[in-house]
């Protein structure tokens, strides 16, 4: 088997909630191979999204490694790891709302992106920004280069906000409950765009989610998470057969239920 | 874009508020007639006879040396202004620039020094402190422009702290950061351009004080050195009045009195229409 | 040199702080005018400040001098009716023996004068004055303990007295040079002549105190005055003193001629019916401590007090003429007035070392210089500077001799004064100058509402010879005292000072261009001329007599040829007092020593 493009081993991130600090992501470790689609479920408040923060570097990580090709993010000092944030790994944020900055037109925070680690000009940033949007699917994409976040739509947006993501071809993208705040057909085509592109990157996905039904549609394999751990890891088949944690039983049978009902 | 046209329709909707806006209007206009040497340049001569009263060569009549009052009150509001802009606007960026970098780098060193410095400036009277600072400056004009830019700044810099410590947990901004951009970019280009509305009304509350403030320097001798004020003109007008001659007084109060309302109006009409509570619906 | 300050300033501080008090306490000097017998004779005199100390050795403005010469002798006066002032004997029974040399001065003292009855003698008799009191009473300017403000009156000048200083300031020590060689006879040795000596035995710093008292009442004898003046104190707080009559005081009728009266100025005041009586007149006098102007007029004109310096302020209801002042027809039936000349003036100087407007090592840019100099002065318009900042009632004359002085010259060619801005402009285009190339003036002044004004005034006379206005800048100072330091390090180029005499005779106003009294010393203007440096040397040791008048008329005549200064105005002060008191006020060197002469009553029929 090849080596993995992400490595993570034993991460833990301490948060001061109150007067002690507490681990709300306790020692999990997981592989990210090329192209792999990986799930991380949990119910609210387990502490997915620290997880992703702490992958990013934005918040700081008080013990283990993160591999990514061989180097080790969080020994990286903040200069350095800027210069891969953006390229090797990028992020998509739960809100398509809040993750785009309100006054400033679309087109310019995606060339952002171009012009930081390509070094692109101004005029070329804008074209590859362009194309990049023409990529995310957008019919009229020099319209949306010059709108403003809140002329957009939340699937639009989160468009955007993947078009942004991808722009570098990264070889992981960490995705934050990308469609939990869109309607339901949206979601689909913006899931469907988001695998497609990694897809055609060899990006490898970390896809937070909710959402069983999308982890059995789109993803190769899942961990689950509870109370800053990580109970069980396996395939995505192996998982919804044969749960080997109580607690990932008892999060299919909600789901089940729910279906059910 | 939207924003814009919302906060112009807002205005239009507000009868105080574009009376405001005329005013301030006119009176800039007056500052760029000034400053464009077209009128009010004749404020030094002394070709009047002491005191004369109000007429047809003297308007608002002459001063103890036969200075045309009214030269000298139209003369002011360019003094007026050019201290109102000068010290609105670096007092604005300089309490945008502290604000932001406590705020981003909050309880850390830097919040921590900003925040020591704020607060022995808040702490220092103020007109103790330009007392000071004119010392300092051995009677330069600017000193009175120093000391209200190095105190002015304090409560925009506590604002925009408190609102990039908001911003800063935003989504948007850790996207910023998620694609690589660096601390100085992303507090240029995505923190401070969302502190704008803050920013503005800050500028608007520091142009009416600089104004109001060098009118009360200049009577206490601290303010402008070189040239004529409304301050300086109220100075020596309350050698006059006891003996009778209300010219001075009348002109620089009654000018000074309308620029503030016109300014006031229109404040307040702005913050209304950048209220947030407002400009969510 | 003198430090007597200058402009209208004076310990303005202490007068607001004073203003405040009363205004917190709302006090008044205690009185008893309630009821007064009819032989009881009160006089109620407003003073625009107040001293903080009754000491002589501290009597360095205008209102502790007033005092202390009234509650202390000293050694000589100033005639109380003679203009320009002339000095009269006080507690010296004549004026002093002077050496051949001019180095030795021997002073008898009156007999049979006694201090007043103080528990700080034995049994609280007062003692009779000695020679021996005037000597310590100098000696106490020149020790540390006294913080005495007087001492530069006699720095380097009397043998042994600074040695003394250094050598521990101790009393019982002689000063070979300031010796009591009986009780009755003063000698003092000076180290080279200085003719002035005899005015500064004249002024209240030179009062003789009793050693008793200053012992036995240590930091308190500023408030318990003990001496022999003419009256003794009563009361004294922040809002006023009340004196009254001492009856130890000498009995010297009054004479009209030794005074110096002049029937022509002087007559109808009242002062005729006052010859051969004894001074002091008043039983009582009760001096207001009134600093703000409005209140100080409102006492006056509801007839709480008899005398009053008019503020400015009121100068226009005051006067119904100008030339000469008289006062308006429903202030006459009640009060009189005395136009009250400074002794002093008010000059603008420019500063000599700055190569700009003053001495250039190049020849011709030096008299190119000098041309520009006499244009500005030219182009100076005392007229109206007169009328729009002395009310048109200064005096403006031409130099640095200013009226009040025995030496001015009332003759003397005024076209110094007299505006040509057509001289002027030939003058700065036969020498080149023009709007172009002409040097940026700077003129320094503290800030305050009336120098800015002066400021503008000057640039608007300029103004009228092409002078460029951007090219006259102000150079303003927080406070005076910024403003002194400045020009003392020669920084301002224009300095506009007023210089406050401190004796009648204009030696005091030729050392204001003395060469080596450059700044930081009196000469502002940094003027240098070896001509009017080896004049003032040589007259600077001469009694006064018409050969020094001479010479000081000749060093007049050289500072305005060099056009080192635009000078000058002497202002007048306005005093009026009511109709009832035959007296004549005085601001100046009279000063204090009037009040014994003034008289509550004589010029008939009771006020109020
Ligand atoms: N700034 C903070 N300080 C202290 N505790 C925090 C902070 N932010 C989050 N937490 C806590 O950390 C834990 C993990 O939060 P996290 O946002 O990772 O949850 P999550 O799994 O993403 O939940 P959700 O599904 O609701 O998004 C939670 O218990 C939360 O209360
Ligand atoms: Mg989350």
């Amino acid at each position: 088997m090849k080596s993995p493009v992400l490595a993570v081993r034993d991460l833990s991130v301490f948060l001061q909630d109150g007067g002690q600090p507490r681990a709300v992501v306790d020692t999990i470790s997981f592989e990210l191979h090329e192209g792999e689609i990986l799930a991380l479920v949990g119910e609210s408040g387990c502490g997915k999204t620290k997880t992703a923060e702490a992958l990013m570097g934005l918040v700081p990580t008080a013990a283990g490694s993160i591999e990514l090709c061989g180097t080790n993010l969080a020994a990286l000092p903040e200069a350095r790891l800027r210069r891969v944030r953006g390229r090797d790994i990028s992020m998509v944020f739960q809100e398509p709302l809040t993750a785009l900055d309100p006054v400033f037109r679309t087109g310019n925070q995606i060339a952002d992106v171009f012009r930081r680690h390509r070094g692109l000009g101004r005029a070329e940033a804008r074209r590859a920004a362009l194309e990049m949007l023409q990529r995310v699917g957008f019919a009229d994409a020099g319209h949306v280069l010059r709108s403003y976040p809140h002329e957009l739509s939340g699937g639009m947006r989160q468009r955007v906000v993947i078009a942004m993501a991808m722009a570098c071809r990264p070889r992981v993208l960490v995705a934050d409950e990308p469609t939990t705040a869109l309607d339901v057909t949206t979601q689909a085509q913006v899931l469907a765009r988001l695998t497609e592109m990694a897809g055609e990157a060899g990006t490898a996905i970390l896809l937070i989610t909710h959402d069983l039904g999308i982890v059995a549609h789109y993803c190769d394999r899942a961990a689950v998470m509870r109370m800053g751990r990580i109970v069980e890891q396996a395939g995505v088949d192996q998982l919804f057969a044969q749960p080997q944690h109580p607690y990932t039983a008892a999060l299919l049978g909600a789901a089940r239920g729910n279906l059910l009902s | 874009m939207n924003a814009e046209r919302r906060i112009w329709g807002q205005l239009r909707d507000d009868p105080a508020g574009l009376a405001g806006l005329v005013v301030v209007g006119l009176f800039l206009l007056v500052a760029m007639a000034v400053w464009l040497g077209l009128i009010g340049q004749d404020w030094s001569a002394a070709d009047g006879a002491r005191w004369e009263t109000p007429g047809p060569d003297h308007w608002f009549g002459t001063n103890i040396l036969g200075q045309d009052i009214f030269e000298r009150a139209i003369y002011s509001v360019r003094t007026a202004f050019e201290i109102g802009l000068v010290v609105a606007v670096s007092s604005t960026l300089l309490g945008a620039l502290l604000g932001a970098l406590a705020g981003w780098y909050s309880h850390s060193w830097v919040d921590g020094a900003i925040l020591w410095l704020k607060g022995v400036l808040d702490s220092i009277p103020f007109y103790l402190f330009v007392a000071a600072v004119a010392f300092a400056l051995q009677g330069k004009g600017w000193a009175m422009h120093v000391a209200m830019i190095a105190t002015f700044w304090t409560t925009t810099g506590r604002l925009v702290r408190a609102e990039v410590m908001k911003l800063k947990t935003r989504e948007f901004v850790l996207a910023a950061r998620t694609i690589g951009l660096p601390d100085a970019l992303i507090l240029g280009r995505h923190v401070l351009p969302n502190t704008i509305h803050i920013l503005l009304v800050q500028a608007s509350i520091a142009f009416v004080a600089a104004i109001k403030t060098e009118v009360i320097l200049s009577f206490l001798g601290l303010g402008v050195q070189d040239g004529v004020s409304w301050g300086l003109m109220l100075a020596e007008s309350t050698q006059e009045v006891l003996a009778g001659h209300f010219s001075n007084f009348l002109a620089a109060s009654l000018m000074l009195f309308a620029l503030l309302m016109g300014f006031n109006l229109l404040a307040d009409a702005l913050q209304d229409a950048f209220d947030p509570k407002q400009a969510s619906q | 040199m003198s430090r007597l300050w200058t402009h209208t300033r004076i310990a303005w501080p202490p007068v607001a702080l004073l203003a405040l008090v009363m205004a917190v306490a709302g006090c008044k000097p205690e009185r008893s005018s309630e009821g007064p017998e009819p032989a009881y004779r009160v006089y109620r005199h407003a003073m625009d400040g107040a001293p903080s100390s009754l000491d002589p050795t501290h009597a360095s403005n205008l209102y502790a001098n007033f005092l202390a010469v009234n509650l202390f002798d000293t050694l000589y006066r100033y005639k109380y009716l003679a203009r320009p002032y002339r000095l009269e004997a006080n507690l010296a029974d004549g004026l002093p023996q002077v050496s051949a040399d001019g180095l030795i001065y021997t002073i008898r003292t009156k007999p049979g004068v006694h201090f007043i009855d103080d528990p700080a003698f034995p049994e609280g008799k007062g003692r009779a004055v000695r020679a021996e009191d005037f000597v310590f009473s100098i000696k106490r300017h020149f020790d540390p303990a006294t913080r005495a403000q007087g001492a530069w009156l006699w720095q380097g000048r009397i043998v042994g007295l600074d040695e003394w200083k250094e050598n521990g300031a101790d009393y019982d020590e002689e000063v070979p040079g300031l010796r009591a060689v009986d009780d009755r006879t003063i000698q003092i040795q000076l180290i080279s002549p200085f003719p002035q000596l005899t005015h500064t035995l004249a002024q209240g710093f030179a009062a003789v105190v009793p050693r008793e008292a200053v012992q036995s009442y240590g930091q308190e004898f500023a408030v318990h005055p003990v001496g022999s003046g003419p009256y003794r104190l009563l009361s004294f707080n922040s809002a006023g003193a009340v004196l009254e009559r001492n009856p130890r005081f000498r009995q010297e009728p009054f004479s009209l001629e030794a005074e110096g009266f002049d029937p022509d100025s002087q007559g109808g005041l009242g002062l005729e019916e006052l010859a051969d009586r004894v001074p002091p007149f008043a039983d009582r006098i009760e001096v207001e401590f009134i600093a703000e102007d409005a209140a100080r007029w409102n006492a006056f004109i509801a007839g709480e007090v008899d005398f009053i310096k008019v503020p400015v302020s009121q100068f226009d209801r005051v006067l119904a003429s100008r030339d000469p002042p008289t006062l308006s027809p429903d202030l006459a039936e009640r009060f009189r007035l005395n136009a009250n000349l400074e002794s002093g003036f008010v000059h603008t100087d420019f500063n000599m070392d700055d190569r700009q407007i003053g001495y250039h090592p190049d020849p011709d840019q030096q008299i190119r210089n000098r041309a520009l100099r006499c244009a500005i002065i030219k182009a100076f318009d005392w007229p109206r500077r007169n009328e729009v900042f002395y009310y048109g009632i200064g005096e403006v004359f031409p130099g640095i001799i200013p009226p009040m002085t025995l030496e001015f010259d009332a003759d003397q060619d005024r076209a110094p004064v007299l505006r040509d801005l057509e001289g002027a402009r030939d003058l700065m285009s036969s020498h080149g100058w023009h709007a172009g190339n002409l040097p940026v003036l700077e003129y320094g002044f503290p800030s305050s509402v009336t120098e800015r004004q002066m400021f503008e005034q000057f640039r608007s006379f300029m103004a009228d010879i092409g002078y460029p206005q951007e090219k006259i800048r102000p150079l303003t100072y927080a406070t005076y005292g910024d403003y002194a330091r400045a020009y003392l390090n020669r920084e301002v180029m224009l300095t506009t000072t007023g210089w406050t005499m401190d004796y009648p005779d204009a030696e005091n106003t030729m050392q204001l261009f003395f060469g080596p009294n450059a700044a930081p010393g009196t000469n502002t203007a940094n003027y240098n001329n070896e001509e009017f440096n080896r004049l003032y040397r040589a007259s600077a040791t001469m009694q006064a007599s018409p050969m020094r008048t001479a010479m000081y008329r000749n060093m007049n005549r050289m500072v305005v040829d060099d056009c080192v200064t635009i000078s000058g105005i002497s202002r007048t002060l306005i005093l009026l007092w009511r109709r009832e008191l035959a007296m004549l006020p005085d601001r100046s060197f009279v000063g204090g020593f009037f009040l014994r002469f003034a008289d509550p009553e004589s010029a008939g029929g009771e006020a109020e």
